[in-house]
């Protein structure tokens, strides 16, 4: 379906149907449990749907709906404080789990070990980032957006934006350089 | 017009072209300089892996969950209202006719009864002191 049909908000089930994956992406690779991601995510919609009325095309829809989410992880992460990562190493997904979901098939079993191996660096990496490293980072890097982009979804300022990306890419570098 | 670089690109700068920050220069350097373009596809591919990784999660997880149900009129609220409205317009009327028919006869004697006493000039407790009174007093 194609991004343009939608942005008018007129056909919500197809907004619905075409941005739900990346928010709910979005929302689980900040959090890291799927309950919470679910429910953040039926938020996410519930409240576009109730505004959807004040959508002024702005912005690109999934910059919009992406703010909203963003909005909600800080929300939902401000409530439980430091008790969140305690839980989440504990009752949640295991922090490890993305690396085995490559979609890639490396070519011999070596090069599928070492591609996990960098995507666990990443992981624990980002594990460790302040919020808003984090944040910026998975919009760049999983949600392919750009800095103009992020820096809608996130009410921060271009430059901002860059210089949390700049410190998260060091922090990332430096966890792969100690684990691969 | 493109400008090359004569060094190899600092961190910063591949850092910067990893978020999307490109100018031409280092563009140019990179389709030059092997060493600096295996630094920025390692990074690279470390994190297209990431990203390819948590989308593949992400897919996989969001599969077995409920689909997004938007919020329904609240048909059964306005119905609520409505029912109560009836309620409160059509109970006066029910207790009104469910009322005992003797009820108004008895309210008639009533009325009568208070009717008669009223009219009369003693009152019927003070008749017997009203018989002993001369008959000029007692008017």
């Amino acid at each position: 379906m194609a991004e343009s049909s939608v942005e008018n908000l007129a056909d919500f089930d197809a907004v619905v149907h075409l941005y739900r994956p990346a928010i709910f992406r979005y929302v689980l690779a900040s959090l890291r449990d799927p309950d919470a991601a679910e429910t953040l995510t039926q938020d996410c919609f519930l409240k576009a749907y109730r505004a959807r009325d004040q959508f002024r095309g702005e912005s690109s829809v999934k910059t919009w709906l992406m703010r909203i989410a963003v909005n909600l992880v800080r929300d939902h992460l401000s409530n439980q404080r430091l008790k969140f990562w305690r839980q989440t190493q504990v009752a949640c997904v295991d922090v490890s789990a993305a690396e085995s979901w490559l979609a890639d098939q490396r070519s011999s079993p070596e090069a599928a070990a070492l591609a996990r191996e960098k995507v666990a660096a990443v992981w624990s990496a980002v594990a460790e980032l302040p919020q808003g490293q984090r944040t910026v980072f998975l919009l760049r890097f999983v949600e392919d957006m750009d800095i103009l982009q992020i820096a809608a979804a996130t009410g921060l300022k271009e430059g901002t934006v860059k210089i949390h990306l700049f410190r998260a890419l060091r922090r990332v570098r430096a966890r792969l350089e100690e684990g691969v | 017009m493109s400008q090359h670089l004569s060094r190899h690109l600092s961190q910063e700068e591949i850092d910067g072209w990893l978020i999307g920050d490109r100018p031409a220069e280092v563009e140019s350097h990179l389709t030059s300089c092997e060493d600096c373009a295996e630094k920025v596809a390692g990074m690279g591919d470390s994190l297209a892996l990431f990203g390819s990784a948590v989308r593949s999660w992400g897919q996989e997880q969001m599969g077995s969950t409920r689909v997004f149900a938007r919020p329904a009129i609240a048909w059964w609220r306005i119905g609520l209202v409505f029912a109560t409205l009836l309620l409160l317009v059509a109970m006066p009327v029910v207790r009104h006719r469910q009322a005992d028919p003797n009820t108004s006869v008895q309210d008639e004697v009533l009325l009568k009864k208070v009717q008669q006493e009223i009219s009369q000039s003693v009152p019927a407790p003070l008749e017997p002191l009203a018989k002993l009174m001369p008959n000029d007093l007692s008017r």
